[in-house]
């Protein structure tokens, strides 16, 4: 991280795409608040990919609903370009593990990823969209099927789609491979990174699988503990472009994986 | 040859002979004094007679008359169930307050509003409507409500982290998720609004099918009664076909949906 | 009873249900309805007399017209006409589930006898078996008779056939099977189907009444409906609403208690 100038809470100056310092969110629960995360203190680069791992039950989704605007914080402030998040952002999209219950199912894959958008273009423009982000996924020829008739990673894609149709400046991802099948999830791992190529997106990727954080990662951040806390950042400094037999091979990358196993068992046993 | 075997084979022949058991099972009643022999017709004079009604049109007239009392409380009892549904469906302090209510007036069964509404109407197609609608608006209140309930959670967040506003959410996420369990709703709703309008008829109301069976009863025409009876029947089978078709037409991704989860 | 493993199931059951019964201020609806009526139209009336009629002609039908005994006959039909409707509709419905051969045998007659609303099996009873107790009691087992069947037949042919291969390979009888996997698999969908056929039960008990005049809450309602009591018709209405939700709540009831021995649904 540069250290040019003093340190400014907002990141407005640095261009910050995120920035929170010491959050601290607080769920209510039958017996009482719930802290589930504490001393939150993050940023994001524009154009950077961080990944988010840690076990599961530390608040790794809270973190994510905390940055989509979907959850407020109870303590500190959280900053989207500059200005304190107030409600889901506007140029900030959740891609939401479970892809079937998050796409409309009355609605062509077409009418899907178009969703977002209508009311606030044009006709003509919509349907460009549409047709660019279903062929930057690879969906084009299905564009008129119902989600029900296509697979999986299919219909992952097509959430992935609906978010990208947006030209959104961040993508917030929640363990959004964990439901597929080994294969698939390599396909898409390698899909998304080259859709964040060409669209110049920052995402913040959050899984329980230190490897796919590795492989995807700028920066991988680990959370631990209950409340949850990010324990250390690491960067990651692999190659690229990233190729799953190749780079997971490299010595700097098992380096990484031990150091990551380590940070989060060390922390389990401590 | 091979086709006519294959033929044989479709043929229900254990269904075949049940019938054919059943009438000796009903010979052998009538000959121990159970039932009245006079009464029962054959086949034959059931075909008879549901050609005589048909020809002298008064089977149309019944039906008709029948129908409508479907159809106009149906059409009632869907709009308050739907409403009502909706409404209860998404405030939980309206719930608390209705509730119980609802749990209390359920259970009343439809034909003990006969009396009452023959008082209050007469012989009248209201008094046939007050039989209808309220026991009929509950399977669409209760769908209904609980449609909206079931709508996943995640739906909501979808739309709200794409910014929609609550109108937006309401009209193109809450409604269109919600619409394969208000669909059950009306089915079953369209079902009984036919048996309500059967039973104000027979007790009530003197037209339609539900008195023409009552009324060839008390006139010893048993082969009218068959006759209407099957009628009846029909007219349920119909009214399903038609609104499954129609349900088909009119919502195909709804229709989907209700398929895939059968 | 308390301590014991079946009294402990009834109280754990009771307080189950209180626990998750809507809210009582629910009934507050209903409550203002009774209460609004009352003052606006508080005296008799031939169309809409208030509540406080109501329960002035309850006292008269009690005393008059055998109120009790009129009620007790109802029950006693319904009972009477469920209870077989339960034990035949479970026997033929195992036989069809069980036996293919029933099963394509039967199916004309069943699909018939399903598209046949309940209530006018009444009229078609009456000329055949003519007016009483007799033809009563069939129309009211009849009415009750599909739901079960239907409900005992499918779930006969869901049971996990892995239960079956237990049965062989513990090497029960037929009879030990029946009565220790069959009957018990299939409890849960006989009790819905029960619940199914309870208010048709009553339906048509109430419409035999009716239109035969047999002694019974139905043949109440319909005299004093043509005599334009309407104090009476409205208790009468009442009662019957009465009559219905308790026996709904004492089936839930038991159904509830039944059921504690099965995983919970979902």
């Amino acid at each position: 991280m540069n250290a040019a100038g003093p340190p400014d809470a907002t990141g407005a100056a640095r261009d910050l795409v995120f920035s929170c310092r010491n959050a601290c969110v607080e769920l209510a629960h039958q017996d009482g608040a719930r802290r589930i995360l504490e001393n939150i203190s993050l940023e994001l680069r524009r154009g950077e990919f961080l990944t988010v791992v840690g076990p599961s039950g530390t608040g790794k989704t809270t973190l994510l609903r905390l940055l989509g605007g979907l959850t407020p914080c109870t303590r500190g402030t959280v900053y989207v370009h500059g200005r304190p998040i107030d409600g889901p952002p506007a140029d900030v999209v959740i891609v939401f593990q479970d892809y079937s219950h998050a796409l409309l199912a009355w609605r062509t894959v077409a009418r899907n990823v178009a969703f977002g958008l209508e009311g606030k273009l044009p006709r003509g423009e919509i349907a460009e969209r549409v047709r660019d982000a279903l062929r930057l996924v690879r969906l084009d020829k299905h564009a008129d099927d119902y989600p029900w008739q296509l697979s999986g990673g299919m219909q992952q894609r097509v959430q992935i789609a609906r978010a990208l149709a947006l030209r959104p400046a961040v993508l917030l991802m929640d363990e959004p491979f964990a439901a597929l099948d080994a294969m698939t999830k390599a396909t898409l791992q390698d899909e998304l990174l080259r859709l964040r190529e060409a669209t110049g997106a920052s995402v913040v990727f959050v899984t329980h699988d230190i490897e796919e954080a590795v492989y995807l990662g700028d920066r991988v951040a680990v959370i631990t503990g209950s409340p949850g806390r990010i324990e250390r950042t690491v960067a990651v400094d692999l190659p690229k472009p990233r190729e799953q037999i190749v780079t997971r091979q490299l010595p700097e990358f098992l380096e990484l994986r031990y150091l990551l196993h380590q940070a989060i068992g060390q922390i389990e046993h401590a | 040859m091979p086709e006519r075997r294959r033929l044989l084979h479709r043929i229900n022949w254990p269904g075949l002979s049940t019938i054919a058991l059943a009438f000796l099972l009903w010979e052998m009643l009538l000959r121990a004094g159970f039932a009245q022999y006079q009464n029962l017709p054959a086949p034959s004079a059931i075909a008879g007679g549901l050609v005589e009604i048909a020809a002298s049109g008064q089977l149309l007239t019944d039906t008709l008359h029948t129908l409508r009392s479907v159809l106009v409380g149906w059409g009632a009892a869907l709009v308050a169930g739907i409403v009502l549904g909706l409404l209860l469906g998404v405030s939980r302090t309206l719930r608390r307050y209705c509730l119980a209510s609802i749990e209390v007036l359920r259970p009343m069964p439809g034909i003990a509003f006969a009396p009452v509404a023959l008082l209050l109407f007469g012989f009248s197609l209201q008094m046939e409507l007050m039989v209808i609608i309220l026991p009929a608006l509950w399977p669409v209140l209760i769908n209904t409500m609980g449609a909206v309930m079931g709508v996943h959670a995640r739906l909501f967040e979808v739309g709200r982290t794409f910014r929609l506003s609550r109108g937006e959410i309401l009209r193109k996420i809450m409604l269109p998720a919600a619409l394969p369990g208000v669909l059950v709703g009306a089915r079953l709703s369209l079902t009984l609004a036919l048996v309500l309008a059967i039973v104000a008829e027979m007790v009530g109301n003197p037209a339609g099918l539900g008195y023409a069976v009552v009324r060839e009863q008390q006139a010893m025409r048993p082969e009218l009664v068959f006759a209407y009876v099957v009628a009846i029947g029909a007219l349920g089978v119909i009214l399903n076909e038609v609104l499954t078709g129609a349900v088909a037409r009119l919502f195909p991704a709804a229709s989907g949906r209700l398929r895939e989860a059968a | 009873m308390r301590s014991s493993p079946t009294g402990r199931r009834w109280a754990g059951q009771l307080r189950t249900m209180l626990a998750s019964l809507p809210p009582a201020r629910g009934l507050l609806p209903l409550v203002l309805l009774l209460v609004a009526w009352q003052l606006i139209q508080g005296g008799p009336s031939p169309y809409f007399p208030g509540p406080a009629q109501w329960w002035k002609a309850t006292e008269a039908l009690f005393d008059r017209e055998h109120l009790l005994a009129a009620f007790g006959a109802t029950t006693a039909t319904f009972l009477e006409g469920l209870a077989l409707a339960i034990v035949l509709g479970t026997a033929l419905g195992v036989l069809v589930g069980i036996s293919r051969a029933a099963a394509r045998a039967l199916q004309p007659l069943l699909e018939f006898m399903r598209a046949i609303p309940p209530p006018v099996t009444v009229p078609v009873a009456t000329l055949l078996i003519g007016y009483g107790t007799g033809m009563k009691l069939t129309v009211v087992v009849l009415s009750g008779l599909w739901p079960i069947l239907l409900n005992a037949a499918s779930a006969v042919r869901q049971i996990d056939p892995l239960l079956l291969d237990v049965a062989h390979s513990f090497r029960l009888t037929a009879w030990q099977r029946m009565n220790r996997i069959i009957l018990p698999a299939i409890v849960p969908s006989l009790l819905i189907g029960i619940r199914i056929a309870i208010p048709l039960a009553i339906v048509v008990t109430l419409l035999v009444e009716m239109l035969t005049s047999l002694p019974g809450i139905g043949a109440l309602m319909i005299r004093s409906q043509r005599n334009y009591q309407s104090s009476e018709v409205y208790a009468l209405l009442v009662l019957v609403g009465l009559f219905g939700f308790v026996v709904n709540d004492l089936f839930a009831v038991v159904e509830g208690v039944i059921m504690r021995r099965w995983p919970p649904r979902e």
